[in-house]
Formats: C-alpha cells, structure tokens, sequence
C-alpha cells in the first residue's frame, strides 16, 4: 500500500477511536440541556460556562481535588519505582531458598482480582485505623505489591550481562550498591515505563479511593466527577465533561513527556 | 499464599471480637455518628443544613456524612459491611433493603423504638420497611406509581380528561383510540403500559398481585392473558406505539428521551417523581391521574412506595443515637425544611403541609396528587423477594416478543409465570 494511502487510513481510523474524547471535549463547550439533543461535534456557540461553575461546583474548588490526586499518584509513582525495582533486583540477581515458589506466588497475585482483596484489605486497614487518610493508597506502593512492575523489571535486569555485577563486585561493591550504582542507571527504560503506568492508573483509579476515602476533603479527581451525577435526572454532564478535561490533562502531559521512555521499555523488556 | 490468607482470616475474627465488644454504648458522653446516602452535590448540601440542625439540637453527638452516587455507594457499602466498619445510619433502596436485612446487617428497628416514633408516617410507607414481620427502615418520603396525561393533547383532540375516580381499563383503550383518531399526526394515545409496575396494579386490582407474601408468583395466566389481549388490540389500532418504538423506548431511562418528555404521547404510566422531569422536559403542564380500574374493580390496586429508607447498622456501637437522627430528619420541621422533597414526597403529613408553601409549581401538583390518593392506595405492598430485580428483563423480553407477534398472550402469560417463578427459587 502506498504511503499517503496507508496514512490517511490510519488518521481515519484514529480519529475514529478519539471520538468519544472529541465528543466530551465538544460537549463541555455545551450547556447540559442541549447535550443529547444536539449530536454535532461542533457546538454551536463557545460557552466556558461548564469550566467556570464545574470549578466550584462540588463545594471545594477543583484543584484541591487534582492536589489529593496528585498527592497519591507522585507518592505511588516513588514507592513503585524504589520498592519494585528492590524486589525485582533479589528476584533477578540473588539466589535463596523458595525463590521459584515465591517468584510464582509473586505472579500469582497478579491474576487475583480487586474484589477478592478489597474486603480483606479493608479490615487490614481498618484495624490499622487507616481508613480516611491516603496511607491504604500509598504505603502498599513501597511494599512492592505491584506484582506486574516488579515482573517488568526481573525480565529487564535479566537481559543485563552478569559481567557488569561480577566487575562491580570484584572492585568490591557490595549488593545494594551494585543495585544502586549499576542496575538502577540501566535500567531507566524500564523505570520510566513503571513510573508512567504508575502515574495514570493511580491517577484513573476510581474504586481503592472511592472505597477508602469517604470525607470529601480527601476525594480525588475520579471520585469527585462522580459527584456531579444524581440518579434523578439532575446530572451535571456540562460540568462534569468540562472537569474531566481538566482532570485528563495530567495523565496526557505525563504521557507525552514519558512515551518515548515507555515504547523503549516495553520493548526492550519482552513484554510485548 | 496459605500464610497470607490465614493472617487475613485471624485479622477478621479480631475485627469481628472487637466490634461486638465495643457495641454497649449509650454512655451520654460525646458520641460520633456516621450517616451515608447516595446522590449528588444538591443533595449533600441540602443534607448537610439539616445535620447542622440536628447537631444544634443534640450538641453532644456529632454527625458526619458520607456519599457518593448510586452505582459507586452501594459498591462502598458492600465492602464496608463486609469489612464490619458501615455507618451507622445507611440509607438503603429498592431490593437493597432486604437484600440486607436478610443477612443480619440491618437493626431490628423495635430495640430502638424509644427514640423513633412511626406513627406520624403514613402506614403503607412504614410497611415498605418491614419485611419477615421485622421493621427494617424508615421511609424518607413516598412515590407512587400513577399516569401521567398530557392535557394539551386532549384538548387538541377535543376527547374530555377521564373521571378517575370512575375509569375503567376499557376506558383506557377507548380513549388512547379516540385521541389518535382524532389528534394530529405522530400523537399516539398512551405508551405501552406493560411494566412490572403495571402488571402489578392490573392484577393487584382483581385481588392478586405479582407476588405473595411468602416470596411465590401471585398473578394468574389468566390475568396477564387479558393484559397482552389489552395491549395487543391497543398496538393494532394505533392507541399505543408500533412494536419497534415500544422496544426501543424501553432501553431508555432519561425522561427526556420517552414519548411524553417529548410531547408526543398523550397518557404514561409513570413513577409521581418523574413529573417534575417529565414537565421540564415537555413543557406542557402534564398531570397526574389515578390508575384505571382503581374504584370498578375488586380493591384499588394503588400503593405507596418509599422512595428511600433509612435503616440503623446491626452493628453500630450507638443504635439510640442513630435512631434519634433519624427521628429527627423524618419528623422535625427544620430537617423537613432542609430536605424538602428531594428524598421523595414526606411521609409525614406534618412536614408535608409545612413545607407546601415552599415547592416549585411541579412539586405542588405532585404533593396534591400523593395526598389525594394516600388515602385511597391499596393497604401493603408485598415487596418482591431476592431474585425480584429479573423481573423487569423477563417481561421486557416477553413482552418485545408479545407486540412483534411471535408468541399469543395466553403463551407470553405462561412464560413469564414460568420465568419469574425459576428466578424467585419458588
């Protein structure tokens, strides 16, 4: 297929998949009333109406809602990049007893689905007298639960040759700096990748924080958007169009900024 | 793995030993409760102005709120529940209350009658809240299900409102009729009317009902025979939309989107509180009349509904407390102030005449419509058991199967008897 031809299928078939994103972004320029009855993509008169009350709308400005989120994502990203890449240097470079047995239980945990922890976590933290504060959300992050990083980086510190440690050791490093000093500077594709999907599925994570956070200073941007829904017929969709473009505009920026890092480490980690 | 596990049960028996010794309360010191409903920011502020008033009055218990909407609280609660931490007053609704009460999570409302007095709320509100002879909730206010006409197409038609204290269902045919016969074009003369709801009143009339009170299949073949007769001739003649509108319609639930919120359909069988979203919608001054049939036949088949309950946590460590606020938001003029009719019309006459001066025109016509008929609806609603919540996909299949005439009614009554009866395990 020719070139120009090959091109102008795949921006057809782009633009047919950032529909529902274009509609919202068109939708959040409409007020609420004329939203479903008016299917065209391009509003009829420009209003930022949405914007300026969807702001204020939820009793607190909207910021203090990006802030919390932002709290959590940053908290998690750090916890993820430290903690995972500790556990995936022991999994990849040491050798102990029960490692296999505890590698798979490690994987096994990926495969467990949220409702089946949620309970269990809940009374966990309960007991801990955590529920209400950001620690259920953090704390886990640097306890390296986040099985699939920890698998992304075994798989990329296995593909570094033995020969860098076995030099840094004989110059008479000792682990954690043969950790610190060798793998971790190699091992930036893979970081960025975990940091990045760190960021935007603790950034989009709705249930763990609805579940844990219940006082509405502490709500996060997913939480906080379903507060402008009502099961009566009084949804604010205009407002609620308008602070979901405003809440996906980090997890874009981050994306932008990071996605050379992440098709990098996805590729070099054989995790395809 | 096996570790883990175990660790988690111990930390759940420890959780559980923990909360029941913790349950005596009641010691007249400071005491925190936690209150949670589903619904948006109105709600949460309007909600907030009547706890700020409770707290005024009861300077020693504190009260903090919890909400998110509908879907996202009942997924919290779940959990909560779960996990042995829930509110202590947890609004519940529809089957959600059983549902929960079964299984021992809600409180047994009558070791806290002290602080709770029922009787000025209306009967068969209260009774939505008792199930197994055990109240459970307190209604926050009452719906019911009624039709809603559009007088504008009748006059234009030039057919006469009916009498409902006097309309019969083959008033109903022959008046859907006569308006298409005579309406403009693309008026049609009633929706379909086949819902749960609907069913319900029809069959409720002849002195049966969907369900009986032990959880089994009421209604006989032979009642919903005549009903898929009824809508069957109704779709023939045009009084009621062709097969693939009604289908259609049925996949939507915004008010704006059915035949009435645009204005083309002159009667709907519909819940009291869609009216105001209904008119908005239509921008017609659409009313609301009591079901046909309710004074020819055997009994009214009319009932009130609550619109939410209010129930204690079986496990809450200040049950009082917990029923005091609740007394409170349901009885006191200022709760009523604040909350108006956003939890449905008030169960409480008191609070509804106090808060009649302060209602938009919508609501009025809804209060004057519940108080007309409160005292007119049948005496209990028999609340579908577990299993219930299928009901409306199983008549919505056998009912799309009815009006595109693949199955006769006397076949589609069978079925749906046969259906409901395998979901209800009865």
């Amino acid at each position: 297929m020719p070139a120009p031809l090959r091109h102008a299928l795949l921006v057809a078939l782009g633009l047919v998949m950032l529909y529902p994103l274009l509609w919202m972004l068109s939708s959040s320029f409409k007020p609420t009333d004329i939203i479903f009855r008016d299917p065209s993509l391009w509003p009829g008169a420009f209003s930022f109406g949405n914007y300026v009350h969807g702001w204020t709308a939820l009793g607190a400005p909207f910021q203090k809602f990006l802030l919390n989120s932002a709290i959590i994502a940053v908290a998690s990203v750090v916890g993820n990049l430290l903690s995972c890449s500790l556990a995936a240097y022991a999994f990849a470079r040491l050798s102990f007893p029960g490692k296999r047995i505890m590698f798979a239980a490690m994987l096994a945990t990926i495969m467990l689905p949220i409702h089946v922890l949620i309970v269990p976590r809940y009374v966990l933290f309960a007991q801990l007298d955590w529920i209400n504060t950001y620690l259920p959300l953090i704390v886990p992050k640097f306890l390296a639960t986040d099985a699939f990083f920890v698998f992304l980086m075994v798989q990329f510190i296995r593909s570094l040759p033995t020969d860098l440690d076995e030099a840094a050791r004989i110059d008479g490093c000792g682990h954690f700096r043969i950790y610190w000093r060798i793998i971790m500077p190699l091992c930036m594709p893979a970081l960025a990748t975990t940091a990045v999907f760190t960021f935007i599925w603790t950034w989009n994570d709705f249930f763990s924080q609805l579940i844990f956070l219940t006082d509405k200073d502490l709500y996060t941007v997913p939480v906080a958007l379903r507060t402008f829904l009502d099961g009566q017929g009084r949804s604010s969709w205009g407002e609620l169009f308008a602070m979901s473009i405003v809440g996906l505009a980090p997890i874009f920026g981050f994306f932008l900024a990071g996605q050379r890092y992440l098709t990098q480490g996805i590729a070099t980690t054989g995790i395809k | 793995m096996t570790r883990l596990r175990f660790s988690m049960v111990v930390v759940a028996a420890l959780a559980i030993s923990a909360c029941s010794s913790g349950s005596s309360g009641d010691s007249g010191g400071p005491v925190e409760l936690r209150f949670s409903w589903w619904g948006n920011e109105q709600r949460a502020a309007a909600t907030q102005k009547a706890l700020d008033a409770f707290q005024n009055a009861n300077p020693t218990i504190k009260v903090k709120g919890e909400y998110a909407d509908f879907n996202a609280y009942f997924d919290r609660i779940a959990t909560q529940v779960a996990a042995n931490d829930a509110p202590d007053v947890i609004t519940m609704g529809g089957v959600y209350p059983r549902e929960y009460g079964g299984r021992g999570a809600l409180l047994d409302l009558k070791e806290v009658s002290g602080q709770l007095d029922l009787s000025t709320l209306d009967k068969a509100a209260v009774s939505n809240g008792n199930f197994d002879n055990v109240q459970y909730g307190v209604p926050t206010g009452v719906n019911t299900y009624g039709i809603v006409v559009n007088p504008a197409l009748f006059q234009a038609a030039g057919v006469p409102l009916p009498d409902d204290e006097k309309w019969s269902w083959a008033d109903y045919e022959r008046i859907a009729g006569e308006i298409v016969a005579k309406a403009p074009p693309g008026t049609v003369g009633s929706e379909d009317p086949t819902a749960p709801e609907g069913i319900e009143l029809f069959s409720k009339q002849l002195g049966e009902g969907v369900y009986s009170p032990e959880g089994k299949v009421a209604i006989s073949a032979g009642t919903l025979t005549r009903w898929f007769e009824m809508t069957t001739r109704m779709r023939n003649s045009g009084a009621t939309p062709k097969a693939t509108v009604t289908v259609e319609q049925a996949a939507l639930s915004a008010p704006e989107q059915t035949l009435m919120g645009k204005g083309t359909a002159a009667m709907r069988l519909e819940w009291s509180n869609r009216l105001t979203a209904l008119r908005t919608a239509s921008g017609k001054p659409l009313q609301l009349l009591r079901v046909p049939g309710e004074t020819v036949n055997k009994q009214a088949g009319m009932w009130l509904q609550a619109s939410q309950l209010y129930t204690v946590n079986a496990r809450s460590a200040h049950p009082q407390e917990a029923a005091k606020l609740i007394n409170f938001l349901v009885s006191d003029p200022a709760a009523g102030a604040a909350i108006g009719t956003d939890r449905g019309i008030p169960a409480n006459k008191k609070i509804r005449d106090a808060i009649a001066g302060s209602l938009n025109e919508h609501q009025k016509v809804e209060v004057a419509f519940i108080t007309k008929v409160s005292a007119k609806v049948s005496p209990a609603l028999v609340l579908g058991p577990v299993g219930s919540t299928d009901t409306l996909q199983i008549l919505q299949r056998i009912n799309s199967d009815v009006l595109f005439d693949k199955i006769k009614p006397a076949d589609a009554a069978r079925r749906f008897i046969d259906e409901v009866s395998k979901a209800i395990g009865g």
